[in-house]
């Protein structure tokens, strides 16, 4: 992790150095400019007067301490403004990611266990469709169903706890659930006429034992290393639905940041993310050989 | 070089000109006035009204930021909207200058910060130095560089050399005595920015983080007993039972922080399904809003002290011509624009200062911002804007700018290259002098016109982006300051205005920007907006 984390910083380094303009005045926003005063002594505050090597020096000693820097646009450490919006993306994802492995597993093993039923093509349909439409479409179609119609879920924010999560995480789980469904589908029927599977049949274990036990064990790990690779996407399309809903989260931050030129919180974020993907898909390693001990370590 | 956070961004303005109105009222109470004459009812007091805002960068009142930090201080005068222009008491219940405008004296009336301190001069001598302070890097100091010691105390490369105000002094607590580095017959009009606001000896510098988070004030609102600032959540402020004015009707204000992309959309839903009292109108639902709110008074339109403009480049290329620089105004449709695009809802503007500025508005200054085709080619001949002339012209992407380049092209057969660098880079180059024609807007600081004449237009002036530099005019500024009569200083202002404008077209006028807001009219009432667009959260109350 050490390695791709500092990998990850020196590339994030060189291109946001390369970026032109000059990110003091470009975080004040169009309309208020800095005087030469307030700028050296800013320039002076966040080593900008340095050269870029120093700089990441610098960077590689604080981060070091667990020391992201201040944001030159809140003048606030860059720990303070992502904590809690980390808390709430991590939320947002961990919500997201139930909905798209309950819902995409559940409807690709009814539609691999009913195959060419009216179930299946039901699913094929329907996940054909949802892969289809772009977040933000679901995103608005659910508010103004949920929120704005019915009453029945807020309609943006966090303040309702986990009633405010459930539009958000549908939203985005949505598109990953399709797609689970689908490889579950795929990865289940190729299970489904293995050799073991029909051997536990034959044996006279009941069809229950045979696919909760043999079938679906096996063919889960295909679905775990998709998760694993799609956390970086689901990441991705949160800043879309923490935008659509008001959920203050780092995907919110990344953008502002990004088009305001704040360095500290892009590279603050991408090192968080780096971690968190990099964890992640320690996880699903690990996972993956403990759903199937061929593919352990030795 | 000023720094001015009041400054209306390009792209700002291209969003408030799309929502902008028509009506050339100013503002609408979503009150009903009593029938007959009769005496209206009483305020009800309480509720707490809620409203939607993107988290601040700080509220410390040193730093620049208005709507917090407006509802927590009151300087040492207040402006309540008279078309005259006059400041009226605040802190200060009386104050004078010395003949030459070098000096100001400001008598306070005694009143106390929320948590008890007395507010005497010290307060503000304290409160400007923080700001002034060339290590706190405020975006607003600048509003202060007019007083003797800034420059020892700002610094120049953030090294002061001083730690005090030396022209700042209070010969006893309820006194406070400016000294001016050049004359300003209108610094009391200054003196009601948050800038200059008093503070309280807990504040510290004004990097003090701790101060920040819950700025203790002199102001209607305090915050909430045991609150502070929540990051990306929100504010609540409540009615501070020992300020010394009228207080409020209202119990408390909750702000409540949205994300700044796509805010306009998600607040507006938010006001819909009723999470908040108050709501600006998207783009796309004018209309649409007007015809619902209005007829329940829930409409506001606000025609604030605002313009939005084109930048011609008066000091090279083409521009430098002010018949070529007329010739580009004469070639804007403005009405076209304003129905074709803004559908009604805007003003196409014929002065630079706009029309809430009462008696010193003067329409039709601007003789090039009617629409006459055959007169700009006439100029555009005369001006040396030939056929086939490129002209880089910087503005945000949007279907305002991309109008006026097809009308510039069509009416003069010119090449006109717009160019729409993101976020601050746009401004970043207007600055660097690298463009032909730029658009651009600004919103007063202060209610005088001396706001809109100098910054935009005079020699030396940080944000004078068109570099126009005309002794005549810097003269006529440099004697308007040193005018005590308010009718003379009146009529220099308008001369001022017709030479710079009117004469050499140095800005070309486009648009005055009225805000336009929706308030749940059936739970508020006196809701309307201030000087600074914001709502009059002192005195609106309950139906």
């Amino acid at each position: 992790m050490g390695f791709v984390l500092i990998g990850a910083s020196m590339v994030l380094f060189v291109c946001l150095f390369v970026l032109p303009g000059d990110p003091l005045q470009t975080v004040q926003g169009e309309g208020a400019r800095l005087d030469a005063a307030a700028r050296a002594t800013l320039a002076a505050r966040y080593h900008l007067d340095e050269s870029l090597p120093r700089q990441y020096g610098h960077y590689v000693a604080r981060l070091a301490r667990g020391d992201l820097g201040e944001s030159y646009r809140l003048r606030r450490p860059v720990n303070d403004v992502l904590g809690q919006r980390i808390a709430n993306t991590a939320k947002l994802a961990v919500g997201a990611l139930l909905v798209e492995v309950v819902v995409g597993a559940a409807a690709g093993a009814f539609s691999a266990l009913a195959r060419s039923s009216f179930v299946d093509v039901l699913v094929t349909v329907a996940t054909t469709a949802a892969i289809g439409v772009p977040v933000f479409v679901v995103g608005l179609l659910l508010q103004d169903v949920f929120a704005v119609r019915l009453h029945l879920l807020p309609l943006q924010g966090a303040r309702d706890g986990l009633r405010s999560l459930v539009l958000p995480a549908v939203t985005l789980g949505a598109i990953h659930s399709a797609m689970i469904a689908r490889l579950t589908r795929a990865s289940l029927l190729d299970v489904l006429g293995s050799d073991y599977v029909r051997t536990a049949a034959a044996k006279g274990l009941p069809p229950r034992t045979v696919v909760l036990n043999h079938a679906l064990r096996t063919s889960l790990t295909p679905i775990l290393t998709y998760v694993g690779a799609g956390f970086g996407g689901l990441l991705g399309g949160a800043a879309i639905v923490e935008t659509i809903f008001n959920w203050n989260g780092v995907g919110l931050a990344l953008v502002t940041a990004i088009s305001t030129q704040d360095n500290p919180i892009v590279i603050g974020v991408v090192t968080y993310a780096v971690v968190v993907f990099v964890t992640v898909n320690l996880v699903v390693d690990l996972a993956c050989a403990l759903l199937d001990p061929r593919i352990a370590l030795r | 070089m000023l720094v001015r956070q009041r400054k209306v961004t390009a792209l700002a303005l291209i969003a408030m000109l799309a929502a902008a109105a028509c009506s050339t009222e100013e503002k609408r109470s979503t009150g009903s006035p009593a029938p007959n004459g009769a005496a209206p009812a009483p305020a009800k007091r309480g509720g707490t009204f809620r409203m939607a805002i993107s988290e601040p960068r700080w509220i410390d009142p040193a730093l620049g930021e208005f709507l917090i930090s407006k509802r927590l201080f009151v300087g040492l005068t207040m402006f309540d909207g008279n078309p005259e222009l006059k400041m009226r008491p605040a802190v200060a219940d009386t104050w004078a200058a010395t003949a030459d405008c070098m000096q100001w004296t400001f008598n306070l009336r005694p009143n106390k910060f929320s948590n008890g301190e007395d507010v005497t001069a010290e307060s503000f001598i304290r409160g400007w130095t923080r700001a002034a302070d060339g290590r706190a890097a405020s975006l607003v100091a600048a509003h202060l560089a007019g007083i003797q010691g800034y420059k020892e105390l700002h610094g120049e490369v953030g090294s002061p050399t001083a730690t005090t105000f030396s022209g700042l002094s209070a010969p006893n607590p309820q006194t406070l005595v400016v000294r001016l580095s050049s004359p300003d017959c209108e610094f009391d009009k200054k003196s009601n920015h948050t800038v200059m606001s008093p503070v309280p000896s807990v504040a510290g510098a004004a990097d003090n983080k701790t101060f920040n988070e819950a700025p203790i004030g002199n102001g209607p609102f305090m915050f909430k007993p045991g609150t502070k600032w929540e990051h990306d959540k929100g504010i609540s402020l409540v009615r501070n039972e020992s300020y010394f004015d009228a207080k409020p009707n209202i119990d408390g204000i909750e702000f409540t922080v949205f994300p700044a992309q796509n805010a306009s959309e998600n607040i507006y839903k938010a006001f819909q399904v009723g999470e908040l009292d108050i709501a600006a109108v998207p783009l796309g639902l004018r209309s649409q809003s007007d015809a619902t709110y209005s007829p329940q008074g829930g409409f506001i339109r606000h025609l604030g002290y605002a313009i939005s403009f084109m930048v011609p480049n008066n000091a090279k290329g083409p521009m430098a011509n002010a018949d070529a620089r007329k010739a580009v105004s004469l070639a804007l449709d403005r009405d076209a624009i304003n129905s074709g695009i803004s559908q009604g809802y805007a003003i196409p503007a014929t002065a630079l200062i706009p029309p809430p500025f009462g008696d010193f508005h003067q329409p039709g200054t601007c003789e090039g911002c009617k629409y006459d085709p055959v007169r700009a080619k006439e100029l555009a001949a005369k001006g040396g804007l030939a056929p086939g002339t490129r002209l880089k012209f910087l503005a945000p992407a949007s279907p305002v700018p991309q109008a006026m380049k097809e009308m510039l092209e069509r009416t003069l057969d010119i090449v006109v290259d717009l160019q729409s660098p993101p976020g601050g880079a746009l401004l970043q180059s207007m600055r660097a002098g690298d463009f032909d024609i730029g658009l651009n807007g600004w919103h007063a600081d202060y209610p005088t016109p001396d706001n809109f004449l100098f910054p935009l237009l005079g020699t030396g002036s940080g944000e004078n982006d068109s570099r126009y530099s005309n002794p005549e005019f810097d003269a006529l500024i440099r004697r308007e300051r040193t005018q005590k009569d308010d009718n003379e200083r009146r009529r220099i202002f308008l001369e001022a205005e017709r030479i710079a404008i009117g004469r050499d077209q140095a800005l070309i006028p486009t648009f005055y920007i009225p805000s336009l807001m929706v308030v749940d009219g059936q739970k508020w009432t006196g809701v309307t907006l201030n000087f600074f667009d914001h709502p009059r959260f002192e005195t609106m109350s309950l139906k």
